[in-house]
């Protein structure tokens, strides 16, 4: 294999190259289609943007749909895929191969149909309807969703459909990748690791946490990503515990800065590490270093534990074990998916088996790996995260930006 | 609730604070918008609507929602699309905010919430298999809560819930009804406080464009260019950027074209529409359309400009309190006719903590989609225009940001027109 190269289900590629878009958007069109077969549900209609981007790569408006059920896709089972768009943006999406038709969507929430909701939801109703029994005959019942008000549910039982979970399936579809969307998910990661450079420079004693953060904010912008899912930035004492997030405090000499990117980046693809900075102006503590340390052997432990056919149980079992005072605030997530969002499987530390789900660690899966080592009461936290590909070989990090080594 | 908080804006007051753009850091000798204050406005407001129709309550996700009920924010966009955290408002009383698991620190020192627990979620992402047992959670705790706080009534609100919920909900004897309703119509009237931080949001908004307009010269990509909002946006304090209508020269015609790597040329005009949710979570929702220099703008893109200006000034005027949303239909401004097929989806909507109820449409749409109601006192709207002609090479954007007044309207949105279009 050529240095650099991955291999996935048998075939040897290059994550650096870029992706054929055509072929990224039949193999996702596909996953969704094999689903359907296989759960028996005649049509999936999907609201949210980043589940109608995966099911046929059209994108509009995307933070605003995340709120508003503004437009929907709907997939039949024999793949016909009629997109449902917003008013004037048909012109959006018509280059588009994986999508059959456009039409006019229906809104029926509150701010767009006010009190004309009921007949508005009967509307998009009725025509859901018409679309999946053309499609799929007069008996075209189970109708997947992946999110459906009472409104919209009372309006589909009337014309005789049942809704039922659509994102089991869609979950499972999404979590396994391809070639292509590892080359398109590699790309979206080398313009957020551009970012991180940008804010590497601009890191120094004086920045406030949210000007900080603006230079990945506007890198991601700038080259092409989407939007910031979160916006976990702290420093100082304001990292412990986690999931503060990022304000006006000024960063002082020698804070650790610490931040997970929660961005969804080019391709519409999630970039999603952690990283703990030494703010310049002091030397690093002995408590800075061993919590970094510490965090450090976490995720490169469960790095090492991923492989293919493992349980999420036995994975859980063989999770690196932090020391007893800093398990109260440890992460709760050994790892979880990622692909154009957070998504399937969580796989859960033992600590916290008792809300756990097992499932099983397959090929072509890319996980988020994470660690966040902070004692309570502490005075810092470190967080840091890597991105990783399972391949039959074992996990491959995708993510290349280095640690901090003023703190190892 | 607390008679601290104002029903209206005083009309008195309305032109100093619509104009003011407080300072937002610490300034005892300034005054100041009183967040304490605001919230217990925005709280009284959501228990008026919930006791108007008499629901014991309302269990809301939405995250623009959750921080109009209680003050409370946790990763904003996330839960805007994966419900992670809940609160419940009870028709009297503090709130229970259901929060994420590890982000319990969140809300402390807010005094609308009386409790703070780890919400269970019951997406699939976090249940896999144990999805039903989770949602079964779920149900029993709303059971729970509405018992305890409700009186004896099982009328609710929710603003969002999905099939599986909602039968498990019902299977509690639980009656269940439109959250968004709730919520949408306790958002719509803004207090002295609210439009206080809408004017700091809106400085911060003129900034970025402000930057935009200085930083534009040909060769520069609309994705550089357009993140210079973002930059200044999260600089300040704000949240995101909600769209990314920002296009160039072919590319404004027809509009909702989205920012893309393309290189501005000489000649071209740019055209935005922020949709900003800034500092303190307030949607800055601006159009503005550039010329690119050098060399001037075409008699047709300052004939398309002066449309849109006139569109919007027509539209304005319109604005009053007790007029009504049909009245309005009927009275806007009628483009001619190369434009009017392309003209904007609506000719204004309520703006907040997000675009919001209501929605004002164009006359040809009043039969699909229009439905009437009344302007009240302290709403805030946006109106639109776009002016680009069928098959045109390019199109003109343009939209304003209005508080409704006893006597009309004060203007929010300050940043001029862009002169070299203008007459």
């Amino acid at each position: 294999m050529a240095k650099g190269a991955v291999e996935l289900f048998g075939t040897a590629f290059d994550p650096a190259a870029a992706p054929d878009t055509k072929a990224l958007r039949a193999y996702r069109r596909d996953r969704v289609r094999a689903a359907l077969a296989t759960h028996d549900v005649a049509a999936i209609v999907l609201f949210n943007p980043v589940n109608i981007r995966y099911a046929c790569d059209a994108r509009n408006m995307q933070v605003y749909g995340l709120h508003n059920p503004c437009r929907y896709v709907c997939m039949t089972a024999d793949g016909h895929t009629a997109l449902f768009e917003f008013r004037n943006c048909e012109h959006l999406s018509r280059h588009l191969e994986t999508v059959d038709e456009i039409r006019p969507a229906r809104a029926w929430y509150h701010m767009a149909a006010g009190p004309n909701a009921a007949a508005a939801a009967g509307a998009f109703a009725r025509e859901i309807a018409a679309v999946v029994r053309e499609r799929g005959g007069s008996g075209a019942r189970r109708i997947a969703f992946d999110r459906l008000d009472p409104a919209g549910a009372a309006a589909l039982a009337a014309e005789g459909l049942v809704p039922v979970d659509g994102l089991a399936l869609l979950d499972f579809a999404r979590a396994i990748k391809s070639a292509d969307e590892i080359k398109a998910m590699t790309d979206a990661i080398r313009a957020c690791e551009e970012g991180l450079a940008r804010m590497r420079d601009a890191h120094r004693p004086g920045i406030a946490e949210q000007a900080l953060w603006a230079v990945l904010c506007a890198a991601n912008a700038e080259l092409g990503g989407e939007w910031m899912e979160t916006r976990l930035l702290s420093a100082g004492q304001r990292t412990n515990p986690w999931y503060n997030e990022c304000g006006d405090y000024v960063i002082q000499p020698g804070d650790l800065v610490s931040f997970d990117t929660d961005l969804v980046g080019r391709h519409g693809y999630s970039v999603d590490i952690s990283r703990s900075w030494l703010t310049e102006g002091a030397h690093p503590t002995d408590e800075q270093r061993k919590l970094h340390a510490l965090a450090h052997a976490q995720v490169h432990h469960n790095i090492g534990i991923l492989r293919p056919g493992r349980s999420f149980s036995e994975i859980a079992e063989d999770a690196y074990r932090l020391p007893e005072a800093c398990v109260p605030q440890m992460n709760r997530a050994i790892a979880h998916g990622i692909g154009l969002c957070n998504e399937y499987p969580l796989i859960v530390n033992r600590e916290f088996a008792r809300g756990a789900y097992d499932g099983v660690l397959t090929e072509g899966m890319v996980l988020c790996v994470e660690s966040y080592v902070g004692e309570p009461g502490g005075r810092c936290g470190v967080k840091l995260e890597e991105q990783v590909l399972i391949t039959a070989g074992g996990a491959v990090k995708l993510s290349a930006f280095p640690f901090d080594d003023r703190l190892s | 609730m607390t008679d601290a908080a104002p029903a209206r804006v005083a009309p008195a007051d309305v032109h100093e604070v619509a104009r003011r753009s407080p300072s937002m850091t610490l300034a005892e000798h300034e005054r100041q918008p009183d967040m304490k204050r605001m919230r217990a406005y925005r709280l009284a407001r959501v228990q008026a609507e919930l006791k108007r129709h008499d629901y014991a309550g309302g269990f809301f996700c939405d995250p623009f929602n959750v921080r109009y009920a209680t003050g409370t924010r946790n990763m904003a966009v996330w839960t805007s699309h994966v419900p992670a955290r809940y609160c419940f408002v009870p028709a009297e009383g503090k709130t229970i905010l259901f929060e994420f698991r590890s982000s319990q620190h969140l809300a402390n020192g807010i005094e609308t919430v009386g409790e703070c627990r780890p919400f269970i979620g019951w997406y699939y992402m976090t249940t896999g298999v144990r999805q039903e047992e989770k949602a079964r959670a779920f149900a029993k705790t709303v059971a729970s809560v509405v018992n305890d706080h409700g009186g004896g009534n099982r009328r609710v609100a929710f603003d969002r819930l999905d099939p599986l919920g909602l039968d498990l909900v019902r299977a509690e004897g639980i009656e269940v009804f439109e959250g968004e309703e709730v919520m949408q119509h306790a958002r719509s009237v803004k207090s002295p406080d609210e439009i206080a931080g809408l004017t700091h949001a809106l400085a911060v908004c003129d900034g970025g464009i402000a930057r935009m307009r200085e930083a534009l010269k040909p060769g520069m990509t609309e994705n550089e260019l357009w993140a210079l909002l973002h930059e200044t946006n999260i600089r300040h304090g704000g949240e995101c950027i909600e769209t990314r209508l920002f296009a160039s020269g072919g590319r404004t015609n027809p509009w909702f074209q989205e920012c893309s790597d393309r290189v501005i040329r000489p000649g071209d005009l740019v055209a935005f529409d922020t949709d900003m949710i800034g500092p303190m979570g307030f949607c800055c929702d601006i159009s503005r359309t550039f010329h690119t220099g050098p060399g001037k703008p075409t008699a047709e893109q300052r004939q398309m400009y002066g449309l849109a200006v006139e569109q919007i000034q027509h539209n304005l005027g319109l604005l009053k309190a007790g007029v009504g949303f049909r009245e309005i239909t009927e009275k806007s401004f009628s483009l001619p006719e190369p434009y009017y097929p392309n003209r904007y989806a609506n000719v204004m909507h309520g703006v907040g903590l997000a675009d919001e109820w209501p929605v004002i449409v164009n006359r040809s749409d009043w039969d699909t989609r229009g439905y009437d109601g009344i302007l009240e006192e302290g709403m805030v709207l946006s109106v639109e225009s776009y002016v680009g002609a069928t098959g045109g090479t390019d199109g003109i954007k343009l939209e304003e940001c209005a508080l409704v007044t006893r006597d009309g309207y004060q203007l929010l949105s300050t940043f001029p027109y862009e002169e070299r279009l203008v007459g």
